[in-house]
């Protein structure tokens, strides 16, 4: 097989694996080999425009898979949402209340497919970030937020002096304040809610007795809504203070300068 | 998936009688779809569960009823979802595709979770229904849930905009 003869097979399977269907509603459905981890295939349509050139567009599908076992809010803000924003900037796609599309002109078309099909995965993956990513971007913003208030006396991974076990119950960020320091707990999901609770609790239970031991604890969730009533319940219980999301800053600001001055 | 379920165990939360907590749950627009949850109990009272129906605003092929257990994990699984017929799709197991124009129920199975796709992988097609409320009417069916006044291809349960 020579170079042209590959060429052309190469041509012949993928546009066996493309199929245009039209539908009865003014869009052709595109079937491709793109396809979401439960099998379906993606649902990419086209659309004549009046001015000339094509609409690509997911008309708003993806967002609606994504909805099933996510609330869509967490995609429009905080991590997420600028995750998300990064995508569409990237890929050069446009938003209109999560359709997500591209216009582009006849002869793009079949690259636009390929880019708009692997944006459409970047968009679908963010609901896989939960855990991952998101969560280590949700420590940095907490850090980077924490240092923004205080400046850059912030101690991280904070291992708590004269503590029984100190090693087993680290503190996320320690600021020393003119009181009394802050002993601060990110908490992205209910594993590390359950977690602060216990390691607060110890704290409290080793330091509290000795006054010049005392501290404040300052939970900041990463999204309060995400965290069971029980679990939250018992870590409202526990803590000294509480911020319900990064986005609020300035309640997270006046908390912090409350207890340390 | 962080939790591993047996086709027995899927079959057994299927099949547990279950009754709908808040049949009164009101539809809400949101992006480009209908959405409504109805919250959902075991009647022994030990498991949760949410149905989530959706429907796109302006394809009437394009919906989906599911239901998804709660594990108490906090890890949220999709054990059936009666779809629309607006998309194809591919049984990878299997090797089974079908195309557009085909109205499909899928279904969690242990082989898909153990080979890392979503759990509700599998689908078959049905002739079983046309529309969101047959859907729904056939998901309360199939999954044992009552409290919820459903009906085959009756009454609208979304009003298109």
């Amino acid at each position: 097989m020579n170079i042209d003869e590959l060429k052309t097979a190469v041509c012949r399977s993928l546009c066996a694996d493309v199929q245009v269907i039209e539908r009865n509603d003014g869009y052709f459905f595109v079937d491709t080999p793109f396809e979401f981890g439960d099998g379906d295939h993606y649902s990419l349509f086209l659309k004549f425009l009046p001015t000339g050139g094509v609409r690509i567009t997911d008309r708003g599908t993806t967002f609606m898979r994504m909805s099933y076992l996510n609330d869509l809010g967490k995609f429009r803000e905080g991590s997420r949402g600028r995750l998300l924003e990064q995508v569409v900037a990237t890929a050069d796609l446009q938003e209109d209340r999560g359709e997500f599309f591209m216009d582009v002109s006849g002869e793009e078309l079949g690259s636009s497919l390929v880019r708009f099909g692997q944006a459409l995965t970047h968009i679908h993956d963010l609901t896989f970030l939960n855990k991952n990513r998101v969560v280590t971007t949700f420590y940095e913003d907490l850090r980077e937020q924490v240092q923004g208030i205080v400046g850059s006396d912030v101690a991280e991974n904070y291992i708590v002096p004269g503590l029984p076990m100190a090693e087993a119950y680290p503190v996320d960020l320690f600021v020393p304040g003119e009181r009394s320091p802050v002993y601060i707990f990110g908490v992205p999901d209910q594993p590390k809610a359950r977690l602060a609770t216990i390691i607060i609790q110890y704290l409290r239970l080793h330091l509290s007795a000795d006054p010049k031991n005392r501290f404040k604890s300052l939970v900041v969730f990463q999204d309060q809504a995400n965290i069971p009533h029980k679990d939250r319940s018992r870590l409202i219980n526990a803590a000294s203070m509480m911020v319900d999301t990064l986005e609020a800053r300035d309640d997270m600001r006046f908390k912090l300068e409350e207890a340390l001055h | 998936m962080e939790i591993s379920l047996s086709d027995e165990r899927i079959a057994e939360l299927i099949a547990m009688p279950k009754r709908v907590t808040n049949p009164k749950a009101r539809q809400v627009p949101d992006a480009k779809h209908f959405k409504c949850d109805y919250k959902v109990i075991s009647v022994s009272g030990s498991e949760e569960f949410t149905i989530f129906v959706r429907q796109h605003s302006e394809m009437l092929d394009d919906f989906t009823a599911g239901l998804k257990w709660h594990a108490n994990t906090g890890e949220a699984v999709i054990l059936m979802r009666c779809n629309g017929a607006s998309h194809p799709h591919k049984n990878h197991i299997e090797g089974t595709k079908f195309s557009p124009g085909h109205y499909h129920i899928h279904k969690a199975t242990e082989r898909y979770i153990e080979e890392g796709y979503d759990p509700e992988h599998f689908a078959e097609v049905t002739n079983g229904y046309t529309a969101i409320e047959g859907a729904l009417h056939q998901l309360c069916i199939e999954c044992n849930i009552s409290g919820l006044d459903t009906a085959a291809e009756s009454l609208s349960l979304f009003t298109l905009q």
